[in-house]
């Protein structure tokens, strides 16, 4: 989890990412190819009969650069990006990466006025010090955050979804003898992109995307909209803005859950999307559900997850997959 | 120089908690020996003789940084800050409680999917998320627990550099670098002060067992941004800044110009219509009255984790300081009253 936080890979920009992850799998695996846009497919075969599908979306939220004014720099966000966590903020930008920041000017030159205005995101820049000649519009931007582990906690950038990832190469090298499909996703935070396409190359009978969703056990938040939180489990997805969950399919990983003791926890329904708004439209229609790991601050310089959860999380996927062999 | 800087960057050392900084500092300069006060300033010393002008060089040690408010039923962590801190730079950074052991955590934000139109919150309102619950967090920290910032230095395009705590590492270092190289002309205390943030009180304390001949403060001041230009303002990498006004003595002001120009060490000058932003301002003003001296290193955005300095500035300013100390027996000689 510590390289795969740290890999940098907005929508467009997988690159880096893919290559980890082929390493990780090459060898656990009777296929592996990609298509494209950049999807990366991986299929065990041992029985002959690969029609569940395993998805994680390989890309980050992050920034493009869009213009270059010396050493300062110009950028929009690729996703969505809250601009008050900005300033401030270290960030890496390009493909040979040049340190930046994103700067906040100084409280002692304001008035109470003026620091009371949030900084509307046209008036910040990303600040490389010098010109640099390695830097050209269209160049990715990421956060730049170290991973840390400590408590059964840890903390880092991109967990949305690197931790779908991080269970699916999981899942490949040391899984359950079940064949699937994985298929690693490009440009989810783009608008579900690289999955429309993925739904339309594949032939799958069933969907299980797996995510890094936020978690709402924040201050200032009514204690009974605060579903899901850190510390209570995988969260299973009833409904979100893009998808109604298959019914059977989510009992049968209700049903896992419970046979196995793993806790359990809905995700607020119609908040957020994944890749299953399009997988479940995909073909003559997937049945598809959504198991996420609840992190605090997703889309955000810093998240934090409780690696409890993240066990767990891999523990319910292996224990539906095993649930769903078995015919639903 | 950019090993030294980031060593003296990432120490910790938020008003009242100078400990750590303090042992850095002693490991990147080289001295014949310190002492430590009461008060956590520290003294350090490179002697010419008896007889020899007694001159004191100083920069603040400590950096902005916060203390434990507060600890909600959620395990949420409140603060109050020590020195002026803006809550924009905060929201999504990570700060580090320090306790029986170090806990990191991250200001709490609001994830996209469910944010609100709202207004700046005000520091004390924002919320520090370390995931633990509040009795695991009372086992290790204590209210009042001191808190600062992240980071190592980074190292930007060309020689600026960025990282938390510059303000005034940078002027850390002009010492360190100077206690290896100066001539032995003169006896030179390198005062490391502490507690400047909260009111340059570790001067006020310091200067009551010393009666330099001479003192030089070397601070950040602001530097051009593109939110901020103004004609207090300094493009980074434009060299040395020498302040003047009445917290100046105008025979150090001069003396310190007519370096600069001999030397051909870029620089510019600075007003002060009143008494500085700085340890100066306390200084000056010690026992019988201390003739004083500001060189400043441009900086942006100030008492943010992200400030920005050019390392070109600081050699600028270690070359200046050097050529004046060089001559410092005739400036004294000369004397330093008014008529």
């Amino acid at each position: 989890m510590s390289k795969l936080s740290e890999i940098r890979g907005i929508s467009g920009h997988e690159g880096d990412v893919r290559s980890f992850i082929i390493n990780e799998i090459k060898g656990h695996c009777d296929d592996i190819w990609t298509d494209s846009i950049g999807n990366l497919y991986a299929r065990t075969n041992k029985n002959g009969k690969s029609n569940i599908g395993l998805f994680a979306h390989m890309d980050e939220v992050g920034f493009m650069v869009t213009g270059i004014d010396g050493g300062l720099l110009t950028f929009s966000a690729v996703g969505g990006i809250n601009p008050d966590l900005l300033p401030g903020t270290r960030v890496l930008v390009g493909n040979d990466p040049v340190p930046g920041v994103i700067g906040c000017p100084p409280m002692h030159l304001q008035n109470k006025e003026e620091r009371k205005r949030k900084i509307p995101i046209d008036n910040m820049r990303i600040d490389v010090g010098d010109v640099s000649d390695a830097i050209e519009i269209g160049d990715p931007v990421t956060f730049y955050t170290k991973y840390i582990e400590k408590r059964g906690l840890c903390q880092g950038k991109a967990f949305d979804d690197r931790i779908g990832c991080d269970n699916l190469i999981s899942l490949i090298t040391s899984g359950p003898d079940v064949d699937c499909t994985y298929v690693f996703t490009v440009q989810e935070e783009a608008g579900l992109r690289g999955s429309k396409v993925a739904g339309n190359n594949l032939d799958i009978d069933y969907a299980i995307v797996c995510e890094g969703t936020f978690s709402l056990d924040q201050p200032g938040l009514p204690r009974e909209d605060r579903m899901p939180v850190m510390g209570k489990g995988p969260v299973i997805t009833i409904a979100d803005r893009s998808v109604i969950t298959d019914a059977k399919l989510r009992q049968a990983i209700v049903d896992a859950a419970g046979c196995n003791d793993i806790p359990y926890q809905y995700k607020r329904p119609f908040a957020g999307g994944t890749d299953a708004g399009m997988l479940h439209l995909s073909g003559r229609g997937v049945p598809s559900c959504v198991i996420s790991t609840s992190c605090r601050y997703i889309h955000s310089p810093c998240s934090m997850a409780k690696i409890v959860d993240i066990e767990n999380t891999r523990k319910l996927i292996s224990e539906s997959l095993l649930k769903i062999s078995e015919g639903l | 120089m950019y090993d030294s800087l980031g060593s003296l960057t990432s120490a910790f050392g938020v008003p009242g908690h100078e400990g750590e900084i303090r042992k850095a500092i002693l490991s990147n300069g080289q001295f014949e020996y310190h002492e430590v006060d009461n008060f956590g300033n520290l003294y350090c010393h490179n002697k010419a003789g008896e007889g020899a002008p007694t001159v004191l060089l100083d920069a603040h040690m400590d950096e902005i940084g916060f203390i434990v408010k507060h600890i909600d039923a959620d395990g949420m962590i409140y603060l109050n800050p020590m020195g002026g801190i803006d809550p924009r730079c905060m929201i999504g950074n990570r700060l580090m409680v320090r306790g029986s052991e170090d806990i990191v955590g991250i200001v709490c934000n609001t994830p996209p999917h469910l944010s609100t139109e709202g207004k700046v919150p005000d520091i004390g309102d924002l919320p520090l998320d370390t995931g633990l619950t509040k009795r695991e967090l009372e086992e290790i920290i204590y209210i009042g627990a001191p808190v600062g910032f992240l980071g190592k230095l980074m190292r930007l395009s060309g020689t600026k550099v960025s990282s938390k705590g510059l303000d005034n590492r940078a002027g850390c270092l002009v010492l360190c670098e100077l206690s290896k190289t100066l001539a032995a002309n003169c006896n030179v205390t390198y005062l490391f002060s502490t507690q400047e943030e909260v009111g340059t009180r570790g001067v006020e304390v310091a200067l009551k067992t010393m009666d330099p001949d001479l003192a030089l403060c070397v601070d950040v001041t602001q530097g051009n941004m593109h939110f901020i230009k103004s004609p207090i303002t300094r493009e980074l990498g434009s060299g040395t800044i020498i302040g003047t006004g009445p917290n100046i003595h105008p025979k150090i002001f001069g003396s310190l110009v007519e370096h600069a120009k001999k030397e051909n060490i870029p620089f510019s000058t600075k007003a002060y219509p009143k008494a500085t932003p700085t340890n100066l301002r306390t200084i000056q003003l010690s026992g019988g009255g201390v003739p004083s001296g500001l060189l400043a290193i441009p900086l942006k955005y100030m008492h943010t984790p992200t400030e920005v300095i050019d390392i070109n500035d600081i050699t600028s300013t270690i070359s200046l300081i050097r050529a004046f100390i060089d001559d410092v027996d005739d400036v004294i000689q000369e004397g330093f009253t008014f008529y």
